[in-house]
């Protein structure tokens, strides 16, 4: 792998385990409501969709529209998920912790500043990343998968994005990952890559994949 | 009774449903509508019997490199199948543009004046403009056609001066790199100057083209090919 000056983190499902809790969660809810779905089949048909694309991805699927309830207790889940806290991906924390503190460090996020930095806080990682925590839907005008949000966070971190590593773990991700010409890892270490993830993201031309972070260690000569 | 272990060989539907399954993912992913892409199947080199089974399924965009090969696959076709789009992809000489603003109804590999002047004058005679793309050298390749990045501004003013309806832009990015930041590079282009069409990915980079904006995908092997 070529050299590298910097790290920009994903943080859904790279840093934070909240594409499986939340996945979790959203089975159990549309299974309450009287549409049977597994945790594996949420994985399979709803990660990685927002917004309109996932509500009438699952009205697809169930064949009906979604109650209000749905609507309420998904800002429930969501609201408590803020206040309580989310797990960590395995070994997410002590690899943040463990790099050189004047490495410079970015997440790069399709979530809102106000959900990241709420789970740092959980995850005591409050201030591994200073003022360098940015939002596809606050810092740019597109978000992922265009390759603008990487783009920022490089250029507010001072460095190159050729000499940037990006570490992520969807396919949306990737491609914006990809695109912004950064070095990339792609990480299947969250609970919610299910087995074929990483040859996904290989088809994607990812050529650096890490099942967890000592591997992703060992891809950046850290071990 | 011996069983057959060979693998079967998948045929066309099942193919281009893998490929529209794949696209729409895509397209999904990047929040965009799956009909938003229109797939244009490559037919060079295939024959009128290749490609009636995807006529049969439904397909009807397709690419044709050579308009001598074009000529002679595609009126029968075509007259056998009103409603089909054929669209002009590859490297294109001036002294074929008569025929082929009779056959095509888009050329994607329009990128430089020479050319411009000459479908223009041929498309007077027929009464008859295809769509042009402005195809763009977007990995600044020698061997490659395509209008160079910084002549870019001027030649879509010329064309837009033309009879010819400018629908977009195309690439095709460097062979063996990630061709990612091409296609995005593409796509600020095609902001930059105000086209809304990207006719960009083939068969092994579609998926990446969709998710950053190709509004229009040229793809052969994969649906032809295990």
């Amino acid at each position: 792998m070529r050299k590298f000056d910097a790290i920009i983190f994903d943080f859904d499902g790279v840093l934070l385990e909240s594409e499986f809790e939340g996945n979790r969660q959203l089975a159990e809810l549309l299974t309450d409501l009287g549409h049977r779905t597994t945790l594996e089949e949420a994985l399979k048909y709803y990660v990685g969709l927002s917004g309109q694309e996932f509500i009438a991805a699952i009205e697809a699927r169930i064949g009906v529209s979604l109650p209000p309830q749905f609507h309420e207790r998904r800002t429930e889940q969501s609201v408590r998920a803020l206040r309580e806290g989310v797990r960590a991906v395995a070994g997410s924390v002590d690899f943040v912790r463990s790099l050189p503190p004047e490495l410079p460090k970015a997440v790069a996020s399709s979530s809102s500043t106000r959900w990241i930095r709420g789970h740092l806080d959980h995850l005591g990682l409050a201030d591994a990343f200073g003022e360098h925590v940015y939002s596809g839907r606050e810092h740019v005008e597109r978000g992922k998968p265009d390759p603008d949000l990487y783009l920022h966070a490089a250029e507010q971190l001072g460095v190159d994005i050729a000499r940037s590593v990006i570490i992520e773990d969807s396919e949306v991700g990737v491609t914006g990952a990809l695109a912004s010409g950064a070095i990339v890892i792609g990480l299947a270490a969250g609970t919610h890559c299910l087995d074929g993830h990483d040859d996904t993201l290989r088809a994607l031309g990812v050529r650096n994949i890490a099942s967890n972070f000592d591997e992703v260690r060992g891809l950046l000569g850290l071990a | 009774m011996a069983l057959s272990i060979a693998p079967r060989m998948a045929d066309p539907a099942t193919r281009l449903g893998n490929v529209r399954e794949q696209l729409a993912r895509a397209a999904r992913a990047a929040r965009r509508k799956p009909d938003e892409v229109t797939l244009v199947a490559v037919t060079k080199q295939r024959s009128a019997a290749e490609i009636e089974p995807l006529i049969a399924a439904g397909v009807t965009d397709f690419g044709e490199s050579r308009v001598q090969e074009a000529e002679d696959k595609w009126p029968a076709l075509l007259a056998a199948h009103p409603g089909l789009r054929l669209h002009m992809i590859g490297r294109m000489q001036s002294n074929k543009a008569a025929e082929a603003v009779q056959l095509f109804d888009a050329i994607h590999s329009l990128d430089r004046p020479s050319l411009l002047e000459s479908l223009v004058s041929a498309g007077d005679r027929a009464g008859r403009f295809p769509n042009v793309y402005v195809q763009v050298n977007i990995g600044a390749e020698e061997q490659k056609g395509g209008v160079a990045i910084d002549a870019l501004p001027a030649f879509v003013e010329q064309v837009r001066g033309s009879p010819l309806p400018l629908l977009g832009l195309m690439a095709i990015p460097p062979m063996g790199l990630q061709p990612g930041p091409y296609f995005a590079l593409l796509a600020e282009l095609a902001r930059r100057h105000g086209v809304a069409e990207l006719s960009m990915g083939m068969s092994s980079d579609y998926p990446t083209a969709v998710m950053l904006g190709a509004t229009v995908v040229r793809v052969g092997t994969a649906l032809f090919e295990d």
